[in-house]
C-alpha cells in the first residue's frame, strides 16, 4: 500500500448547506460525502447551539479530522490519529483557498457546481497532497519528531494513564 | 491429646532452629512486596476505569511481577520461620524467575503500544520478544517441576542454572533497552516540563528493572549467597516500582513539583 504519511481522505463542502463541493481520497473512495457533508454541517450547527465555540477538529478511534473555512465552503481533512495535525493544516488551508476561489468564481457566473465539474478539482487537491507527503517524507525528523512526542504523551492520557 | 503435644514439641523445636536467611532478606523483599501492591492497585484501578490495551498489558506487567515478589517473600518467609525444616525458597526463586519473565513480554507489548505507530513499529520484534522469553519459560520448568526425577514434582528442585541466568538477562535486557531508549528520546523532544520528568522516570524505572536481573546474576555469579548484590538488587526493585509509579501514575505532588497543573 502506498505510504500517504497518514492522508486518509479529503472533502470540500458548502458551509452553509453541506452539498459536497468535491473530495478526494486515494484508491477508491469510501465515504458517501453527501452524508459526510449532512452530518459536518449539522454537528457545525449543534457546536453553535450549545454555545461551545467553533468545530476545529474531532477524533474517531482511527482517525483525526481538521477542518478549515472560508466565506463559502468548508475543508475537512482526514489523517491517522497517529499522525502529526500540524504538519496537515497548511495543506489544508492551502487546499481551502484554492476551493474557495474556484467555487467563488462558479458562483459569481451563477452556475450550478456539478459532480463533472468538481472533477476539475481533484488533479489539483491531489498536487498539493502529493506535495505535502513528499515533504513530510524528505522532512520527516526535522519538521514533525517534536510533535511526535506529544503523541506518546497523549497516547498514556488517552490510556488512564497521565 | 498426644499428637497434640507432640506436634507443639516439634513446631518448638523448629523454631528454635536458625534459617541461613538473613533477616535483612525479608525486610528487602518485603519492602518490595509493598511497592509492587501499591503499584498493582493502582494500575488496576485505573485499567478497569479504561480498559485500553496499553493500560492492560502494563497492569497485567506488573501484577505478574508482584506475583514473582509475593513467590519469593512468602516462600522464603516460609523457610525463615521454620529455620528450613521446610525448604521451599529455592522452588520460589525459580517460579520468581518464571512470573517475571512474563511480566516482562507483557512490559514489552505496553511499550509497544504507546512507542510505537504504523510508522515505526519494528516488523516481528514482539513476536521475537514473546518467543526468546517462551523459550526461557521452557527451560525454567525443568528447574521448577525437575521433570528428569521421579516423583514429578520434586520439592526444593535446584537454583536457575548459570547459563539459563545468562539467557535470561540478555533477553531481559533486549525489552528494557528499547524501553530505556524510547522512553529516554520522549525526554529529550518533551515539550512540557511535566512530560519530560514522567518520561525521565519511565527511563530509569526501565534501567532499575534491568539492572536487578544484572544484579541477581551477580549474586548466583559470587556464589556467596545472599552477597551485597542481593540487597543491591532488592533495593533496585523498590526503585524501579518507584519511578514506575511516579512514571507511569504521576501523581499530583510530581505533577505540582514540575509546575504543573
Amino acid at each position: 500500500m502506498e505510504d500517504t504519511q497518514g492522508f486518509i481522505g479529503l472533502w470540500i463542502i458548502d458551509k452553509d448547506s453541506g452539498i459536497p463541493i468535491s473530495s478526494f481520497e486515494f484508491g477508491h473512495s469510501k465515504t458517501d460525502s453527501v452524508l459526510f457533508g449532512g452530518f459536518l454541517v449539522a454537528l457545525r450547527g449543534m457546536a453553535h447551539d450549545f454555545e461551545i465555540g467553533q468545530l476545529t477538529s474531532f477524533q474517531t478511534d482511527n482517525a483525526n479530522l481538521i477542518i478549515t473555512g472560508s466565506e463559502a465552503i468548508l475543508s475537512v481533512i482526514a489523517i491517522t490519529r497517529e499522525s502529526n495535525s500540524d504538519c496537515w493544516y497548511p495543506t489544508l488551508v492551502t487546499i481551502n483557498n484554492h476551493a474557495e476561489n474556484f467555487y467563488r468564481s462558479y458562483q459569481e457566473k451563477e452556475l450550478i457546481v456539478d459532480t463533472g465539474v468538481n472533477e476539475h478539482l481533484v488533479p489539483e487537491f491531489k498536487r498539493i497532497i502529493v506535495k505535502n507527503i513528499n515533504s513530510l517524507k524528505s522532512n520527516f525528523n526535522d519538521h514533525c519528531n517534536s510533535k511526535k512526542e506529544e503523541k506518546v504523551a497523549d497516547k498514556l492520557k488517552d490510556s488512564g494513564l497521565w | 491429646m498426644v499428637d497434640v503435644e507432640k506436634m507443639i514439641s516439634e513446631i518448638l523445636l523448629i523454631q528454635q532452629q536458625v534459617s541461613e536467611i538473613p533477616p535483612l532478606a525479608l525486610i528487602a523483599e518485603g519492602t518490595a512486596l509493598l511497592v509492587y501492591a501499591f503499584l498493582t492497585w493502582n494500575l488496576s484501578s485505573k485499567w478497569r476505569s479504561t480498559r485500553k490495551d496499553a493500560t492492560r498489558n502494563l497492569f497485567l506487567s506488573f501484577t505478574l511481577y508482584f506475583i514473582a515478589v509475593l513467590m519469593l517473600f512468602s516462600t522464603k518467609t516460609t523457610n525463615f520461620l521454620t529455620g528450613d525444616e521446610i525448604d521451599i525458597s529455592t522452588l520460589g526463586i525459580n517460579t520468581g524467575y518464571a512470573f517475571s519473565l512474563l511480566g516482562n513480554v507483557f512490559l514489552y507489548y505496553f511499550t509497544d503500544n504507546i512507542f510505537f505507530d504504523e510508522e515505526n513499529r519494528k516488523t516481528y520484534l514482539k513476536e521475537f520478544i514473546t518467543l526468546t522469553n517462551g523459550v526461557t519459560l521452557g527451560f525454567l520448568m525443568v528447574f521448577i517441576f525437575q521433570v528428569q526425577s521421579a516423583p514429578f514434582l520434586e520439592i526444593p528442585g535446584t537454583y536457575i542454572s548459570v547459563h539459563l541466568l545468562i539467557w535470561h538477562v540478555l533477553v531481559s535486557t533486549v525489552g528494557f533497552i528499547i524501553l530505556f531508549v524510547k522512553a529516554f528520546q520522549s525526554t529529550i523532544k518533551a515539550n512540557t516540563r511535566v512530560s519530560r520528568g514522567g518520561f525521565l522516570m519511565i527511563s530509569f524505572s526501565a534501567i532499575f528493572e534491568m539492572l536487578v536481573f544484572v544484579f541477581f546474576f551477580l549474586d548466583l555469579f559470587t556464589g556467596a549467597g545472599y552477597s551485597t548484590w542481593y540487597f543491591i538488587a532488592w533495593v533496585t526493585a523498590s526503585l524501579a516500582g518507584l519511578c514506575s509509579m511516579i512514571g507511569y501514575l504521576m501523581p499530583n505532588w510530581f505533577r505540582r513539583l514540575l509546575g504543573g497543573s
